[in-house]
């Protein structure tokens, strides 16, 4: 409830209070009264009995100087003139009251001297006996006293010479007698009673009431009226502190409370010092002042926390190192971008820098970083006016070109890669050449949710762009399906890692390596399948994932167990030969080494090849080298695979210890193609095989080709011709 | 006392010196022994010694004890109050008094004066009357002849009803016509020829200013009496100091006659 009325609770509440109170004084008064009207009528009826008491002495007194009136004594001597005596001398000599009613003398034998009479004067005929001298009869509703007394002739005398008799209205003569403080002489009346009654019995048989009490009622109507006027008063500093309140108190509260609502609402400005009235409330001022300082703090922390939130929204959308977008700010994008369904044309690039953990693990993550502002730099100049540059992770850059079919998101790939291979990575202290690889996928127009696609598409091109012998940019095709499906199979991927942690789950192919001319199977590639149930994963399908998930050393190490297995079962024919391929990664790791050098005791049994695969960058020539030479002097061969489609071939072959040059398919393919490239690959192959190295001709798939490669000096051939990588029979159980 | 009317009649005595003349002290007119004048007379003759008699008339009311109002009805006639006086004159004489003073006040004095007019008895030797009273001062005789005569014919046609009329000092005086005839027929003159032909010497006091005394009064009592002794400033009553004065006045008067 609010402060108004919580107030006019509280004055309805007083009001209800007095009110209950005036009930209680009325009825404490209603009490007082009905007790004082008890106390009232014991008095009143006290009063009555002293008032007859006085009556009946004044009587009393009246009928001894009645009876002791010479006048009266001469009437009953002499009654000549009774009748005269009694109507006009009796009640005028001031002997005897004028209020009496009646009076009359009685003879000795108690007969009234006076003849009859019918008005109110009336007196008894007959003397009535002793005991009823004093009584009262009532006479039509008008109760009157009778008193009687003896005439002597003298003082002392027994024998009365008469007698005398009074008559008073009763409740007159009480009337006259006093003043009544409690009984209401006027509503005494007889009834009940007998016609005739002694006057000490008459009491009992007067009914009357009693006089209201002035002072039981003046004070009830002085504390009804002090009631009234403090109740009055109460209630009228009640309203007006009832108003006083609302004006001061509720009506500021209220606005302050408004002003606290628009705060809430980030309304408002300031309170100013209207929102009182003239009379200003020390605390509400507080108040007031308060939620101003309070409400210029929110605003400046306000502006500040929109300074920070635009701070952090840079920070938080844009990367530290190379200052273009982040992933964060990707994803933004992306999703309004996809919330927008946009309906035109969009192409997605992604770049991702190739070999980068290798440029980062030789130069130095300083280095690295210094990598990726350069590679920011240069696709960012390279990209159209308008076009965003996000750098998702690692060394993996996005954009997503609005409007541009495919030629056109070609055209800005190609530009960024030329950029980058402009860009100046020698100032590093960079020897390797630095080079990006681009994933386009397109949405063409109308598939509502190929935005969704896209990426994934172009994380395909682009894990196809970095595949040997492809060009840097590649455009999502639907043939890149089932790539996708083994990159981003969770099956395939966790198949991948139960068989790093069991190696048993890897299956072995070899295929057979035959020595030149005579086609003799020398020695076998050990070639990686993991069975996933009924499923063979092919290698395709694995190092991607290796590739893509860093796995390189755990998997090498997997496979050097499960061939080492294979080894030491018994199902290798002793004398073979096996090839294991060793990424370039791997063969610079410790553990990889010592894995190696494991197989050492089987070189008694086996000729062992450690093929070191040439597409894999090595950057720690020098560590390599030193393995290399290690195993090589502990009796294994150095191969260099896929000779042609890599990194730097001929520096590898220059820099480190290989007995053994594998062509690429690629370059023994050239072969069959003739030409200034089949010249080329002709020439290199002399060239190596002067240079002592032996030769070994992959992708053998014809006998044509076969020829070609033995005339050329190829000491070995491998490819399908020759043979298919077979596994191993099962071990009978 | 029971009188011989049958009404009893009251008397106060104070039994002095048998030596000194018993006094008879009456009051005036309707009053009774108690009035004051008469009270101080008796009281200063009681201390002289005398053995002093104060009767109060009866006026028809036996045992009369206060004065009877001018209103009441008045059934007493003149000659009853005489004879009151006699009966108590003779109860003195009775009471082995020999010498008998008769002091009055007022209208006393005419009773008094009415007796001595009478065939009295010789023990009674002297009179003194205080203030005696002016019959005419209030009406004069014309009036009172009028009235009489009124009285007179309703007595003659013996109309016994009460009359209201002017008498004395009373505006009301209620009376019976033959009652009231009694008194009303009392004239100076009749007065006066009872002060002349009393049979014992009179001593008048008066005050010299009674009121109720008519211009001559004095001179005329002075005919007739062999003392007429003027207090000067005294009223009817002799209230006040001449209360004293007037005692002495009597006590002196009683001297003249105390010699044998």
């Amino acid at each position: 409830m609010s402060v108004s009325h919580y107030a006019l609770l509280f004055f309805l509440v007083l009001s209800l209070a007095l009110g209950g109170l005036g009930a209680l004084i009325s009825l404490d008064l209603k009490r007082l009264g009905e007790t004082v009207a008890r106390t009232d009528e014991t008095l009143a009826r006290e009063e009555l009995a002293e008032a007859i008491a006085l009556l009946t002495a004044k009587a009393r007194d009246n009928i001894v100087a009645l009876t002791q009136w010479d006048e009266a004594r001469m009437q009953l001597d002499n009654p000549a003139y009774y009748g005269y005596w009694r109507n006009s001398r009796a009640l005028t000599a001031g002997v005897l009251p004028k209020t009496l009613d009646g009076i009359a003398l009685y003879d000795d034998k108690g007969i009234n001297l006076g003849p009859p009479v019918a008005d109110e004067s009336a007196m008894p005929r007959q003397l009535p006996e002793r005991e009823q001298w004093q009584m009262v009869l009532n006479e039509s509703g008008h109760p009157h006293a009778y008193f009687f007394g003896s005439i002597h002739r003298d003082t002392g005398q027994t024998n009365p010479i008469g007698y005398a008799g009074i008559k008073v209205d009763l409740i007159e003569e009480l009337v006259a007698l006093r003043k009544f403080r409690y009984l209401d002489i006027a509503s005494v009346s007889y009834a009940g009673g007998p016609a005739t009654v002694t006057l000490a019995d008459v009491a009992k048989y007067l009914h009357f009431k009693t006089v209201a009490n002035p002072e039981v009622r003046a004070v009830g109507q002085v504390m009804t009226n002090a009631f009234n006027e403090i109740a009055g008063l109460v209630a009228f500093l009640s309203l007006i502190g009832y108003l006083t309140l609302l004006a001061i108190v509720t009506r500021p509260m209220q606005r302050i409370s408004n002003h606290i609502e628009s705060m809430r609402k980030g309304q408002g400005s300031q309170l100013d010092a209207s929102y009182r009235g003239f009379l200003a409330v020390t605390e509400l001022e507080n108040v007031r002042q308060s939620l101003n300082d309070y409400q210029q703090q929110l605003a400046d922390m306000h502006v500040s926390l929109n300074d920070k939130n635009e701070e952090l929204w840079m920070l938080a959308h844009h990367d530290p190192l190379t200052g273009m977008l982040n992933r964060r700010a990707f994803d933004d994008d992306w999703r309004t971008a996809h919330r927008g369904g946009s309906s035109g044309q969009v192409a997605f690039l992604l770049f991702d820098c190739d070999y980068f953990k290798a440029i980062n693990d030789s130069y130095g993550h300083q280095v690295g970083d210094q990598v990726l502002q350069g590679l920011a730099e240069s696709l960012h100049g390279a990209l159209r006016t308008g076009d965003r540059l996000y750098r998702l992770g690692g060394d993996e850059f996005a954009t997503v070109l609005y409007g541009a079919d495919p030629d056109s998101a070609r055209h800005v790939a190609e530009r960024c890669v030329e950029n980058v291979v402009t860009h100046d990575f020698r100032s590093l202290g960079i020897k390797e050449p630095v080079r990006i690889s681009v994933g386009i996928a397109h949405t063409g127009a109308g598939a509502e949710d190929s935005l969704v696609n896209l990426h994934r598409q172009a994380d395909l091109a682009m894990y196809q762009a970095k595949r040997p012998g492809q060009s840097k940019i590649a455009l999502f095709s639907s043939d890149m399906g089932s790539l996708s499906e083994a990159l981003v199979s969770s099956a395939g991927t966790s198949a991948i890692f139960d068989a790093i942690a069991d190696p048993d789950r890897l299956e072995m192919h070899y295929q057979p390596i035959a020595a030149l001319p005579s086609g003799k199977t020398d020695y076998h590639e050990a070639l990686v399948r993991i069975r996933d149930g009924d499923t063979l994963i092919p290698p395709a399908a694995i190092f991607p994932v290796v590739e893509l998930r860093g796995l390189e050393r755990e998997f090498d190490l997997a496979v050097f167990e499960r061939i080492h297995r294979d080894m030491t079962s018994g199902q290798l024919p002793v004398g073979s030969g096996i090839s294991i391929n060793v990424s370039g990664p791997s063969i610079v790791d410790a553990q990889v080494f010592e894995k190696l050098m494991r197989f050492v005791p089987m070189l008694a049994s086996f000729k062992l090849v450690i093929e070191i695969t040439e597409t894999s960058l090595i950057t720690q020539i020098a560590v390599a080298s030193t393995n290399l030479a290690r195993l090589r002097h502990a009796g294994f061969l150095i191969a260099l695979d896929d000779f042609g489609s890599g990194y730097s071939s001929l520096r590898y072959l220059s820099s480190m210890p290989v007995d053994l040059v594998k062509f690429d398919i690629s370059m023994v393919r050239s072969l069959e193609e003739g030409g200034k490239q089949a010249l080329f690959i002709e020439d290199l192959a002399r060239l190596i095989r002067d240079g002592g190295y032996a030769l070994v001709a992959e992708g053998i798939e014809s006998a044509e080709l076969l020829e070609k490669v033995t005339a050329l000096g190829f000491g070995h051939a491998q490819g399908w011709h020759i043979g298919r990588p077979t596994p191993l029979p099962k071990k009978p159980s | 006392m029971r009188l011989p009317s049958g009404r009893t009649a009251t008397a106060g005595l104070q039994v002095g010196n048998h030596q000194k003349p018993t006094v008879l002290v009456l009051h005036g007119f309707l009053q009774t022994r108690t009035f004051p004048t008469v009270v101080g007379v008796a009281e200063a003759l009681a201390a002289n010694g005398h053995t002093v008699l104060t009767p109060t008339l009866s006026l028809g009311i036996s045992s009369r004890k206060n004065s009877l109002p001018c209103e009441a009805i008045h059934l007493h006639d003149f000659d009853s109050d005489v004879d009151e006086v006699e009966f108590w004159v003779r109860w003195l004489v009775a009471k082995g008094h020999k010498r008998i003073t008769l002091v009055g006040h007022s209208f006393g004095n005419l009773h008094l004066l009415a007796y001595l007019a009478r065939k009295t008895v010789p023990e009674v030797r002297q009179s003194v009357m205080i203030s005696l009273a002016d019959v005419e001062s209030r009406q004069n005789a014309a009036s009172r002849s009028r009235l009489a005569a009124d009285l007179r014919a309703r007595v003659g046609r013996k109309d016994a009803n009460l009359v209201e009329a002017e008498f004395g000092h009373c505006k009301k005086y209620v009376s019976t016509p033959s009652a009231l005839l009694s008194y009303i027929s009392i004239t100076r003159t009749s007065l006066l020829g009872w002060l002349g032909k009393s049979s014992v010497p009179v001593d008048v006091i008066m005050g010299g200013n009674d009121e109720r005394m008519g211009p001559g009064w004095i001179d005329k009592l002075s005919t007739r009496s062999d003392a007429v002794q003027i207090i000067p400033g005294a009223n009817h009553f002799f209230d006040n100091q001449f209360e004293f004065d007037l005692q002495d006045a009597v006590v002196h008067a009683l001297t003249r006659t105390q010699s044998p």
